[in-house]
């Protein structure tokens, strides 16, 4: 890439660092006031997130490797979105569903690992695909479940995840091609990435910027 | 051109486009999702607006009727018992100024025990008709029955009754908002219906009780909205749903008038 698109591409990388920073002080604030475990997990998610993309961003500056953090990335990315779904989902069945399906895939990720340790230095495709699709499923039946329902938590939040993690599944599955095209995916990577934190505070700004009077209004309605 | 005829970029190309579709297909389906949830929503609201709304009348025609039963009262306690009550005050009043000849002190005398007599019978009346006493001693089959007989002896209407109705099978409340059932029915049919005989029957049967009233009057036309919900009938209404249960009516103009009321047992055995 010339020097100028590099200029546009790490602008673009620090919009979304710096919407991913608001968005996690702003759930910070409201961490714990709502007593509502999802909404805790979420928080917690969004600073590890943080905390990945500053610790990567500081190795690329000192000309590191961090290519192995992706796995970090993915893998806790699964498990916390998991729990996520977990405590928002009330049937029982589904419930189990999810735990077993947290298990299922750790464990195949572990075996993986062992049989071919050489790939915790490359970038893991098949890691990339096996994290996402539960998380898609997770987020279409969460759609499915708030169709006939009054209640509006989490919807803008699962929308821009639904989006995100659906598009940037396909971007990451080429992270093993080079070629002169591939910056327009980490462009379209970053536009989405961007996109889905802008919905992530929409839907702090909507539903938890004030803690009881949403509640109160919906009642008098 | 080169660099786009180059396998790994055909595959990149390949990919963005995928993810153009991917995207297009989110935003659609995120749209469509948004839209019937907008309508789903609404129709929920519409369908509880219209359950309050319902409701409202109900309350609304408890009140009236409250209204119009304290009128009755008020009117029955003015008609009967004040009146004799005034008669009662003149001849005592006679009586104490002490300048009567004998024949005419015996004839006040008389006077004020047959008022007080009257006024006594009027009391039992009002307080009878008030709360029949029958149906608090020995329950909802006998009350109802001596409703009956009440109005047939009165000639303004024959009923015939078939009650089998085991004892304390419905609860002390729930007895009472069926006797007024009745009552209002009988009521209709009279003055409303003009009937000249009527039918009563109450059946117990599966954990259900059924009550079945049936008049040969004018009935009405079902269709017309202005004699669907008058005030009795939507105290029927509001008291069969106190009692959990559902009712039909068949009816037509100039056909007689029918009422089935279907009471499950369940809310009842606790």
């Amino acid at each position: 890439m010339t020097n100028n698109k590099l200029l546009v591409y790490n602008t673009l990388v620090w919009i979304g660092n710096i919407v991913l920073f608001v968005n996690t002080l702003l759930y910070i604030k409201s961490f714990g006031k709502k007593k509502s475990k999802a909404f805790n997990i979420f928080s917690i998610y969004l600073i590890f997130i943080l905390l990945i993309q500053l610790i990567t961003a500081c190795m690329r500056w000192y000309k590191l490797n961090n290519l192995y953090f992706s796995h970090f990335y993915f893998i806790g990315q699964f498990c916390f979105l998991s729990f996520f779904y977990l405590f928002l989902e009330k049937k029982r069945i589904i419930q189990r569903i999810i735990k077993a399906t947290i298990v299922l895939i750790l464990v195949s990720l572990s075996i993986n690992y062992i049989n071919n340790p050489e790939i915790y230095f490359e970038y893991n495709i098949f890691e990339v695909v096996i994290t996402a699709i539960p998380l898609i499923i997770y987020s279409f039946h969460f759609f499915i479940k708030k169709l006939d329902n009054q209640d509006k938590k989490f919807i803008y939040l699962n929308s821009g995840f639904f989006i995100y993690i659906s598009c940037s599944t396909l971007l990451f599955a080429t992270g093993n091609i080079t070629a002169s095209l591939k910056k327009f995916v980490w462009y379209s990577n970053v536009i989405l990435y961007i996109m889905y934190q802008v919905l992530v505070f929409i839907e702090w700004y909507k539903n938890f910027r004030r803690p009881s009077k949403i509640v109160l209004s919906q009642k008098n309605r | 051109m080169e660099e786009f005829l180059d396998k790994d970029n055909q595959v990149i190309a390949i990919v963005l486009i995928g993810v153009l579709l991917l995207l297009l297909m989110g935003v659609a389906l995120l749209l469509f999702f948004f839209f019937s949830r907008k309508k789903i929503v609404e129709k929920e609201l519409e369908k509880k607006n219209l359950e309050i709304h319902h409701q409202k009348e109900i309350i609304q025609s408890i009140i009236v009727t409250q209204e119009k039963e304290r009128k009755r009262i008020a009117q029955d306690l003015h008609d009967d018992i004040s009146s004799k009550l005034n008669v009662i005050n003149l001849n005592a009043n006679l009586l104490k100024d002490g300048s009567l000849k004998p024949n005419e002190y015996t004839q006040v005398n008389d006077t004020i025990l047959e008022a007080t007599d009257r006024t006594l019978e009027s009391a039992r009346k009002i307080a009878h008709n008030l709360l029949p006493p029958i149906l608090e001693r020995f329950g909802l089959k006998e009350a109802i029955e001596e409703l009956a007989d009440t109005f047939s002896n009165s000639k303004k209407i024959n009923i015939d009754y078939n009650l089998e109705y085991p004892k304390k099978y419905l609860s002390e409340q729930n007895e009472l908002h069926l006797f007024r059932v009745a009552q209002e029915l009988i009521n209709n049919s009279i003055r409303h219906g003009k009937a000249k005989k009527s039918t009563i029957s109450i059946l117990c049967k599966n954990n259900n009780l059924l009550f079945t009233y049936l008049d040969n009057g004018k009935g009405f036309n079902q269709i017309n909205k202005e004699n669907q919900k008058g005030l009795g009938m939507k105290n029927i209404e509001s008291r069969v749903s106190l009692l959990n249960g559902n009712y039909t009516i068949e009816t037509q103009e100039n056909k007689g008038f029918k009422i089935t009321i279907q009471i499950p047992l369940k809310h009842e055995n606790h």
